[in-house]
């Protein structure tokens, strides 16, 4: 195996200019100042389309997005499978996906073309609906701080341990 | 595409309205109504709701610098548009449009051609190419034709890579500014990236071909007034005044006056037209009719091949060949990329330098989807005192528009899934971008009068979409 080829691909995902949704890239940004070995950050921003690109080789892709979800407060990061039916919907998924092809999509479309990583696993902070301009909310810089611990640990430790830990 | 399959027919003798869900593989949030009076079409609206942006409001008092910045982020799909039509209106406001070096408007060229490059690939093959071969969506159709939507996502990433190489990064990019480029790309990277681009290249005409060959293209022929940039030399991209079929010939300055933008009740994008004259389509079909002799000779030597296996010859006046078009302008781009790479050498200067002035300046350039073009008048400081934007999908509205009324009288007879389902593969033909003219598209067609007609389905909207 190339041990040079990162193997875990991060996918975050957001928009720096609508509030907690800048949750993703705000966690992309401080990853990248960790420099996990054998790890490939990248911020999709909001040109969720661009995933395929970075999917083909990997072993774990793990998501960081923005979701609402009802009766789940805001400021509360989740830490569940893709596949999860319990997983609630993202932020950036449909409403804002690029010319229609969300996340979701793409990951089944990957599957279909053989490139779908055997582990996915979306870290997500749960947010209130947001707008282009707001300011972000007293949730954000401590959910950055523990999505960045618990993408360390899935990058580090593997995508899918024992014990699923569904919420941090 | 979200709807009840109702195929069988009633007879009705009143209004009635006709909802499917949302429509998919579109940028931007929308509907399409139609109100047909017996086999007459009556009414035909594309209508925008997605709430307006002001992009163009807060830009105001903003420093020239950070313009291309924020512009940038007007769309997720081509923000090298926005960032190249500030960057050139903004340099002629200050005065130094002049000075930008040959070898900065070649570093522009390969990083347009890196969004031509995705922002088509994606289009054809993600979300266009389904209608054609008659599959809902690229995962189905990914499980007959995984090859060939393999070969399409190389291309696409390598659109990617030539942005990240050149602009810092493919989303949002970073390193354009007013004057050039805050940085030159390393020449090895560059360097580094012709094996690929030359495979690529080598996969598009392969695929361009395939296409042309084994599509059946429906028959719309319509009578547009085209119109694109018009370099000295070579495609349309980022240098040019604007002409017409229909003797529109304007300097890039004079454009804001020729056209006419109008606002509609039932559109929160603004539409355009030509002073006078009306609706004109701006995009790959306009390019490649008015100014083919521009492009590269791998994409010349192609063209004859392409025209001859779907058995017309330019001008195409058939939207539905966008497809092929931009097939053809994905080999332009890439073999331009090429020669750009191969010429490529560390510039003495990244970017002009410019002292802050009050002025004025207008510039268009081609967008994948059309011209997209940007006005600005600037303070003493160099702050933003206005500015103005005319994106290439508010200027096709009307024109969708008139395509749909054509296209609906040769609807009437089929059922409310197929209708919708033709119509959105039209709208497809301009890879619209309701996101930038101000997602989804919520389709209703009204009867009046007696007649024959597919039972209405219940309104299914909702579904995966926000508004659906």
């Amino acid at each position: 195996m190339d041990k040079q080829r990162p193997r875990t691909l991060v996918a975050t995902c957001g928009n720096v200019m609508a509030s907690d949704d800048a949750f993703g890239p705000m966690v992309a940004r401080e990853l990248r100042s960790h420099a996990l070995p054998s790890v490939e950050v990248i911020d999709l921003d909001i040109r969720p389309a661009a995933l395929l690109d970075y999917l083909p080789g990997k072993d774990g892709l793990i998501l960081v997005d923005a979701v609402h979800a009802p009766g789940l407060e805001p400021g509360r990061v989740l830490d569940i499978d893709w596949f999860s039916p319990d997983r609630p919907g993202l932020v950036n998924d449909d409403t804002m996906s690029t010319h229609g092809l969300s996340l979701a999509m793409q990951l089944n479309l990957a599957r279909s073309l053989d490139l779908l990583p055997p582990h996915v696993r979306l870290i997500a902070l749960s947010i209130e609906p947001t707008r282009v301009g707001q300011t972000a909310s007293e949730h954000l810089a401590a959910a950055v701080g523990k999505a960045v611990d618990l993408v360390t640990k899935r990058a580090t430790y593997g995508s899918a341990p024992a014990a699923e830990q569904q919420h941090a | 595409m979200n709807m009840n399959d109702s195929n069988s027919k009633r007879n009705i003798s009143t209004t009635r309205t006709i909802r499917v869900g949302a429509l998919a593989r579109v940028e931007g949030e929308g509907a399409l109504h139609l109100v047909m009076n017996g086999d007459q079409v009556e009414k035909v609206h594309l209508e925008i709701y997605e709430p307006p942006r002001f992009y163009e409001a807060f830009l105001r008092g903003r420093d020239f610098k950070e313009v291309p910045d924020i512009t940038a982020r007007i769309c997720g799909i081509c923000p090298i548009a926005y960032q190249m039509g500030s960057c050139h209106a903004l340099e002629k406001a200050m005065g130094v449009f002049d000075d930008v070096t040959p070898e900065i408007r070649a570093l522009r060229d390969i990083l347009y051609c890196g969004e031509w490059i995705e922002s088509h690939t994606l289009h054809m093959f993600m979300l266009h190419l389904p209608d054609f071969l008659g599959y809902e969506s690229a995962i189905s159709m990914a499980e007959d034709q995984g090859d060939t939507v393999k070969q399409a996502l190389r291309i696409k990433k390598l659109g990617n890579t030539l942005m990240d190489v050149v602009a810092g990064r493919s989303v949002h990019p970073v390193n354009v500014c007013v004057g050039g480029f805050y940085k030159a790309p390393d020449p090895k990277a560059m360097a580094d990236l012709l094996p690929e681009v030359e495979a690529c290249l080598e996969l598009m005409c392969n695929l361009t071909l395939f296409l042309a060959e084994h599509i059946t293209y429906p028959d719309l022929i319509r009578d547009y007034e085209f119109v694109c940039l018009n370099p000295d030399e070579g495609y349309p991209m980022n240098l040019g005044g604007l002409i017409s079929n229909k003797g529109l010939d304007v300097s890039q300055e004079e454009y804001g006056k020729a056209i006419e933008e109008i606002h509609v009740k039932h559109s929160t994008a603004l539409q355009s037209i030509i002073k006078g004259r009306g609706e004109y389509l701006v995009g790959p079909l306009a390019r490649l009719n008015l100014r083919h002799d521009g492009l590269h000779p791998r994409a010349q030597e192609l063209l004859p091949k392409v025209c001859d296996l779907i058995g017309q010859q330019l001008p195409w006046c058939n939207n539905f060949l966008s497809l092929p078009a931009r097939g053809i302008e994905i080999v332009h781009a890439l073999a331009l990329s090429a020669d750009i790479i191969r010429n490529y050498q560390l510039p003495m200067i990244s970017r002009v330098p410019i002292t802050p002035r009050a002025g004025w300046g207008a510039h268009g350039t081609e967008a994948p989807r059309g011209t997209c073009w940007h006005e600005y008048e600037t303070e003493a400081d160099g702050s933003i005192k206005s500015a103005h934007i005319v994106p290439p999908t508010s200027q096709n509205q009307i024109t969708i528009e008139s395509d749909l009324r054509e296209l609906a009288r040769l609807l009437v007879d089929v059922t409310d899934e197929e209708a919708a389902m033709r119509c959105e593969h039209l709208i497809r033909n301009y890879d619209p971008c309701i996101s930038c003219s101000v997602h989804f598209l919520k389709f209703s067609r009204d009867w009046k009068g007696d007649r024959s007609v597919p039972a209405p389905p219940v309104d299914t909207a909702g579904g995966a979409k926000r508004d659906g």
